[in-house]
């Protein structure tokens, strides 16, 4: 795992035993001592134990209590060694010496005492200002994630780095159920009955109480308005080394954190989801209605025409009883063409269009998807012009010739009796770009950007047999999928139809055969 | 066709289905056997010597694949006709490789299924003593004399353009996938853009109108089709 700010480790307590503080210690009356032999002749040797005083003060400032005793007798004993007659004898001869000695053992015991406290005190503000500053970067940092796996990962990692504990994560999930997570690789086996004890204090009744003990780990609860999200646990023999308060506080004070940005994502989750949701559901509405008018209208039809055959057959003549059937078929057939379209949409919204592309020739396509669409474009012209020069294209042959039959289904929609639908296939210097080009009503031009869209039916012409909403659309899936672009333009002149390109660029021209493997 | 009813077996799991081709099959003198799942259409296809089999693909026990691999495995010839979806020309393909003989795809126009059934039953005819003369809309073929007229107008072939449009005479009506006609035209290994390139030729001497062609018919994703009008 990566972390982009590293959180320093902040020490908890003051450290126990530090050798180097009573060695320094030492050190130091050694140096009062140097000191005083060279003060006392111009001080007079009565002030000495100034001299001392001052080094016993600059070692409980700096090294604490421990080495400010340890320093305090020392000076003591070296003051009557080399300052108190008789000089280097320990042995006390005035008793004005004696009381002395009294004082200056009291003066530096308190003052040491006095001064180990203050640097106490100024570490542990040092300490809580750092843990501030990186409960602060904590904060910053889960105000920037907004992935619940990537938030749950940067909490375990604070609680990791700043305590030097294994946590573990326990989310509540839907329907009583729970997820949980742990810092780095392992694995945490929590007991059921631990585990149900934990669950049970996100209820919100038991929000209130505060971190709580259960099996081995130690749980903070994080908290929200709503009840608790879950807990965070850490791990501590309880017996030998029971959390500090200090330890309890910053525990909790990260899972207030984490609470909030949790809290934050998961609304954000809500939020996304209900708009899919939405916009799901209007999909879902939009198909609804399609289905139903466009499964329906066909089938009412069918339905009206075999029922006319089969009661009042007898009443119709042969050429009106052809009509009828013929219209059987045209609707059946319509019946079959939105059916084909939904399955395509379905196949493209699944993700499963695999194109199995191979080398084919445009216009043999051409050809196959005008003839597919014979019975829609009668009474229309069809005009083909393909460029002799044309390569190859690396395609599928299925799915294009499917785009194809939809374009032309839909110029078919719009064209005008009498009109021609030009169909078009050049290689523009690193291009292939095919065409459909109707002599229909156009597109509204508020709307060229919305004609591939699911669902999108022109508002524009007479609707005489109107759309799925679905032909273009897949057209634009197919055509991605196969990489080339689908567009749309209307002619120059007003009301003078669409024109449909799609373009190939180089990378789908099919490289020429091999000549080793010449016919 | 002679007073004789060919007997044919139907395999479809849809009733409606078999219904369908059980009344106009009928009409067109086929006594048709019915079944519904693979293990049946085994079964009736070694008791009751159908004559052709029109096979869904899709089957609620057997898939119709392993249903045309094991009437080959037992060395049948029988024409079978597969009735396919579209969308699965991959399913056609291995269906044809497998050894079918020819499909449909669902919805078919009941002329194209008659159509289909007709050029496979001819083909096991034609396999003891082929016609040598296709004529068709215009097209004729003369493949003793290896003579093609368009419109009585003799036009001259390339050797290739000939083994290929011979090769569609021999299965006219029927579907030969691209690989077959390959492998029979150039051998193994060749890229089928020659095969297209070699169509387009062809259709540009042979056809009225190449964009549009009448005869030489594109079975997208599967093969070639030579359209016989007789």
């Amino acid at each position: 795992m990566t972390q982009a700010e590293p959180t320093p480790s902040v020490p908890m307590a003051a450290p126990a035993w530090e050798p180097e503080g009573y060695a320094l210690a030492a050190a130091a009356v050694a140096a009062g001592v140097l000191c005083a032999f060279v003060i006392s002749p111009i001080a007079g040797p009565e002030n000495t134990n100034l001299v001392f005083l001052v080094f016993v003060i600059a070692v409980a400032v700096r090294y604490g209590l421990g080495p400010s005793f340890l320093a305090s007798v020392l000076s003591v004993l070296a003051l009557n060694f080399f300052y108190m007659a008789p000089v280097y004898t320990f042995v006390v001869a005035d008793p004005t010496n004696l009381v002395t000695l009294l004082f200056f053992t009291v003066v530096a015991l308190v003052t040491s005492h006095l001064a180990a406290l203050a640097r106490s005190q100024a570490i542990a503000a040092r300490m809580r200002a750092e843990q501030a500053e990186a409960l602060y970067r904590f904060s910053r940092r889960l105000s920037e994630l907004v992935q619940l796996d990537e938030l749950l990962e940067a909490t375990l990692d604070q609680v990791t780095s700043m305590l030097s504990l294994a946590g573990v994560l326990i989310l509540r999930d839907e329907g009583g159920k729970y997820r949980m997570r742990t810092s780095g690789e392992q694995s945490v086996s929590i007991d059921p009955i631990d585990l149900s004890v934990v669950q049970a204090s996100w209820s919100r009744e038991m929000n209130e109480r505060e971190a709580m003990r259960v099996g081995g780990h130690f749980y903070f609860p994080l908290r929200t308005s709503h009840g608790g999200l879950g807990s965070i646990g850490v791990k501590r023999d309880w017996a030998t080394a029971p959390l500090t308060g200090e330890e309890r506080k910053l525990i909790g004070a990260i899972a207030d954190q984490a609470a909030v940005a949790l809290e934050r994502v998961l609304l954000a989750t809500e939020r996304d989801e209900a708009r899919m949701a939405a916009e799901k559901e209007r999909l879902r509405s939009t198909l609804l209605a399609s289905l139903s008018h466009d499964l329906k209208t066909p089938l009412a039809s069918i339905t009206g025409a075999v029922t006319a055959l089969r009661q009042y057959g007898q009443l119709y003549d042969a050429a009106a009883r052809d009509d009828l059937a013929a219209m059987i078929q045209d609707e059946a057939e319509r019946l079959a063409r939105f059916v084909g379209n939904l399955l395509d949409m379905a196949r493209l919204e699944a993700g499963g269009v695999r194109p199995r592309l191979e080398a084919v020739d445009v216009g043999d396509l051409i050809g196959t998807a005008l003839q597919r669409t014979e019975g829609l474009l009668q009474g229309v012209e069809t005009h083909v012009a393909i460029d002799p020069e044309l390569p190859m294209l690396n395609l599928d042959p299925v799915l294009f010739e499917q785009v194809l039959v939809n374009l032309l289904d839909n110029a078919a929609r719009y064209a005008p009796p009498g009109s021609t639908v030009e169909v078009g296939a050049e290689l523009r210097s690193d291009r292939v770009v095919l065409s459909v080009t109707d002599e229909g009503p156009g597109i509204p031009p508020a709307d060229l950007g919305r004609v591939f869209d699911k669902f999108y039916r022109s508002e524009n012409g007479d609707r005489k047999r109107g759309g799925t909403g679905l032909g273009l659309a897949i057209c634009r899936g197919f055509v991605a999928a196969l990489g080339g672009d689908i567009a749309v333009a209307n002619r120059a002149a007003p009301d003078s139809g669409a024109h449909f390109t799609i373009s190939f660029p180089q990378g789908a021209f099919a490289l020429p055969p091999q000549e080793s493997a010449a016919p | 066709m002679s007073a004789r009813y060919i007997p044919l077996l139907v395999v479809d799991d849809d009733p409606a289905m078999r219904r369908l081709l059980r009344t106009s099959l009928t009409v067109q003198g086929y006594r048709v056997f019915e079944a519904a799942t693979g293990s049946e259409a085994l079964e009736i296809a070694g008791h009751q010597a159908p004559e052709v089999i029109l096979l869904d693909l899709g089957l609620p026990d057997i898939d119709g694949i392993d249903v045309i691999r094991r009437l080959r495995g037992t060395g049948s010839m029988l024409p079978i006709i597969v009735l396919s979806s579209r969308g699965d020309e991959q399913g056609k393909v291995e269906a044809l490789d497998l050894g079918a003989d020819d499909y449909v795809t669902k919805p078919f126009g009941m002329a194209e299924l008659i159509a289909r059934i007709r050029a496979a039953l001819r083909h096991r005819l034609q396999e003891q003593g082929a016609e040598s003369v296709f004529s068709s809309d215009g097209l004729e073929v003369d493949l003793t004399r290896r003579r093609v007229l368009v419109r009585e107008t003799e036009v001259k072939l390339s050797n290739k353009e000939w083994d290929i449009l011979r090769l569609l005479v021999i299965h006219s009506g029927k579907v030969l996938t691209h690989r077959v006609i390959m492998q029979e035209v150039w051998g193994p290994n060749v890229d089928v853009q020659y095969l297209r390139i070699y169509v387009r030729q062809l259709r540009q001497k042979i056809e009225l109108n190449p964009q549009r062609p009448r005869h030489i018919i594109t079975e997208t994703g599967v093969g070639y089709r030579l359209r016989s009008a007789g």
